[in-house]
């Protein structure tokens, strides 16, 4: 009595085999071994009789796995076949275990071990590239100022466009939601010095250093790291150049020139947002705004935001260039790479801004 | 006996250059074929083509006795599970173990359970020559002869009847490169795999291969085996084979 396609049990308890076994047809064969692979037949089946037309690997393995729970050795394989089978018996081994999965403690302690190593590499990334500097600073004739200025123009001149427009856009937004605080108080006036204290302090070295960190800073990563990953980092090292001197420093002395003229350029177009919407919305005109702006906010305003941005740019460097060349192995590790720099930097960012609110507060600027 | 590749008037244009011009090959079922000529000669660019990765710009492919030319993507796919290709890098995806690399195949075009696919990968693994504690090894941790193999493995997945070998021996140490010389004769004789390998390496085509396509003037000028090969009148053929290298080869062989 046939039970189905490719093995079928008949009256004698003789297991029959039948049809093509091969890749294509295996899904089926297992879920029909899987039936019969059953210990109420573990006595009964005295025979496995195959009558098969194909066998490749991927099958025979199946059927050695079914005559070894049977205990049995399969009839009627042409000679070919025999091959193959005796080739997949010859070649068994269990998987081994994965040693890499660790238990959960380990994995824990792993997991909390992570943020101080990362700690460490940073403290020793500063220390390098302090290195570096004081040594190019020693011979500023080794300064190479084709790569500053390819710097200055990839993550400068060509963020110019989305820098204003953000910005633009952030200075409009907070003149429209405080004017709406102000209108209600009367005091249209106030939104000078509410959009230019909180863009020239706060916002404008803060976008434009998370965008910065998300245009240039992921970039700087990509780069050093795929380079890492083909060698080049160590055929410099073999031709006598510093990777810190050509890759690391002119980011870093390029980004600090311009993230503060981006940071600059974000004041204006945020005032120029703010200013807009203060005309549409609380009828202040251009020249009142204008004319208010130097009479009631200092210029240490400014200041403070522009000195933030060296520090910020610092960061975008350091993070950046440091989690390239700490890559490993392959593609996958560069985008992981890149994605650890990106939210690191920005992280720092923020971190140091704060840091920096506290320090300004406490020296009264 | 059958051919299991036929190519028919084949050319290959990139831009303005021609690689190939009204190229013919036949491949015998079950042979091991080498296919060599010197650089630019278009040797991986006609094995992309059998892989069906590259469309010719006229001419037709026979694989298994099917035109492919003009075929959808989706008519090629059952082609292209015939065929195994090892790349010449190994193009294992870095984000896999060896193990998984291998599953991948079996995973996207099997509807076998998982424990069954990963011991299905393991004995591919086995079948490649590697030794166990690879499998869980990620491919930027092997060295270069094992990278091959897991390449070969990932290759021999879905249990493919041709098998194209992109330099296989490129960048191995001697050991490395005759121990994969022997598992390509071994899948020949106990798989009954035809291989396809392009090849530099004139040790590894004496000992392997049945017979060599030798490309040039954008063509196959001879195909035949080494030994004939070796010997033959063509002048294009006659430079590959006469420069002391290729001497010490054959006189290593003979």
């Amino acid at each position: 009595m046939p039970l189905d396609d490719y093995l079928y049990l008949d009256t004698e308890n003789k297991l029959y085999l039948q049809g093509a076994w091969h890749t294509k047809t295996l899904a089926f064969i297992e879920t029909q071994v899987r039936n019969h692979c059953h210990p109420e037949y573990l006595q009964s089946v005295t025979h496995i009789h195959a009558d098969i037309t194909h066998l490749d690997t991927n099958a025979a393995y199946l059927l050695v796995k079914l005559c070894r729970y049977f205990n049995l050795d399969p009839e009627g394989l042409t000679k070919e076949q025999q091959q193959t089978f005796t080739l997949v018996t010859a070649h068994l081994s269990p998987i081994p275990a994965n040693q890499n999965n660790l238990p959960w403690l380990a994995s824990f302690g792993k997991a909390c071990l992570s943020p101080i190593l990362q700690a460490k590499a940073m403290l020793a990334f500063l220390g390098e590239m302090s290195w570096a500097l004081a040594e190019q600073i020693r011979q500023p004739s080794k300064i190479r100022l084709g790569l500053i200025l390819s710097v200055i123009e990839n993550a400068g001149a060509y963020a110019i466009p989305i820098i204003s427009l953000l910005s633009f856009l952030m200075g409009a937004v907070i003149a429209y939601q405080g004017g709406l605080q102000l209108q209600t108080y009367g005091a249209n006036i106030f939104i000078v010095e509410l959009v230019s204290l909180t863009l020239l302090r706060e916002l404008a070295p803060l976008i434009t250093a998370i965008i910065v960190a998300g245009r240039s800073g992921s970039a700087f990563t990509a780069e050093i790291a795929t380079m890492s990953i083909n060698d080049e980092i160590r055929a410099m090292q073999s031709l006598g150049l510093s990777p810190q001197h050509i890759l690391v420093l002119p980011k870093v002395m390029g980004l600090i020139f311009v993230l503060p003229l981006l940071t600059a350029l974000a004041d204006v177009a945020g005032l120029a947002g703010g200013m807009l919407v203060a005309l549409l919305q609380l009828d202040v005109s251009f020249s009142e705004f204008l004319q208010r702006v130097p009479e009631t906010v200092s210029v240490n305003h400014f200041l403070v935001g522009i000195s933030k941005s060296f520090a910020f740019a610092w960061i975008i460097a350091h993070v950046g260039c440091m989690q390239g060349f700490y890559v490993q192995g392959g593609a996958d590790s560069v985008g992981r790479q890149t994605t650890k720099s990106v939210v690191q930097s920005i992280f720092l960012v923020i971190l140091a801004d704060a840091l920096f609110s506290i320090l300004f507060t406490w020296l009264k600027i | 006996m059958s051919s299991i590749i036929h190519i028919q008037g084949l050319s290959t244009k990139f831009q303005t250059d021609t690689v190939h011009e009204n190229l013919h090959l036949r491949v015998k079922t079950g042979e091991i074929l080498g296919i060599v000529g010197g650089s630019g000669t278009g040797k991986s660019v006609l094995l992309s083509q059998i892989a069906l990765l590259r469309r010719p710009n006229a001419g037709e492919v026979y694989l298994f006795e099917q035109a492919t030319a003009n075929l959808s993507e989706k008519a090629l796919l059952p082609i292209r599970q015939r065929i195994g290709v090892m790349f010449q890098q190994g193009a294992l995806f870095s984000s896999y173990t060896v193990l998984e690399n291998i599953c991948v195949p079996l995973r996207e075009h099997t509807k076998l359970s998982n424990n069954l696919i990963r011991e299905l990968a393991m004995l591919k693994l086995k079948l490649a020559g590697l030794p166990d504690h690879a499998a869980h090894k990620m491919p930027n941790e092997l060295s270069g002869g094992m990278l091959k193999r897991a390449a070969v493995a990932r290759a021999l997945a879905l249990d493919p009847e041709l098998l194209l070998l992109d330099e296989p021996s490129a960048g191995l140490d001697p050991v490395g490169a005759h121990a994969l010389d022997e598992l390509m004769i071994s899948l020949n004789t106990t798989l009954k795999l035809t291989l396809v390998l392009v090849s530099h390496d004139l040790d590894s085509l004496w000992r392997v291969t049945h017979r060599v396509a030798f490309l040039g003037r954008k063509q196959v000028l001879q195909v035949a085996d080494m030994q004939t090969l070796s010997q033959s009148d063509d002048e294009l053929i006659q430079n590959y084979f006469s420069n002391p290298r290729a001497h010490a080869a054959q006189a290593r062989q003979l």
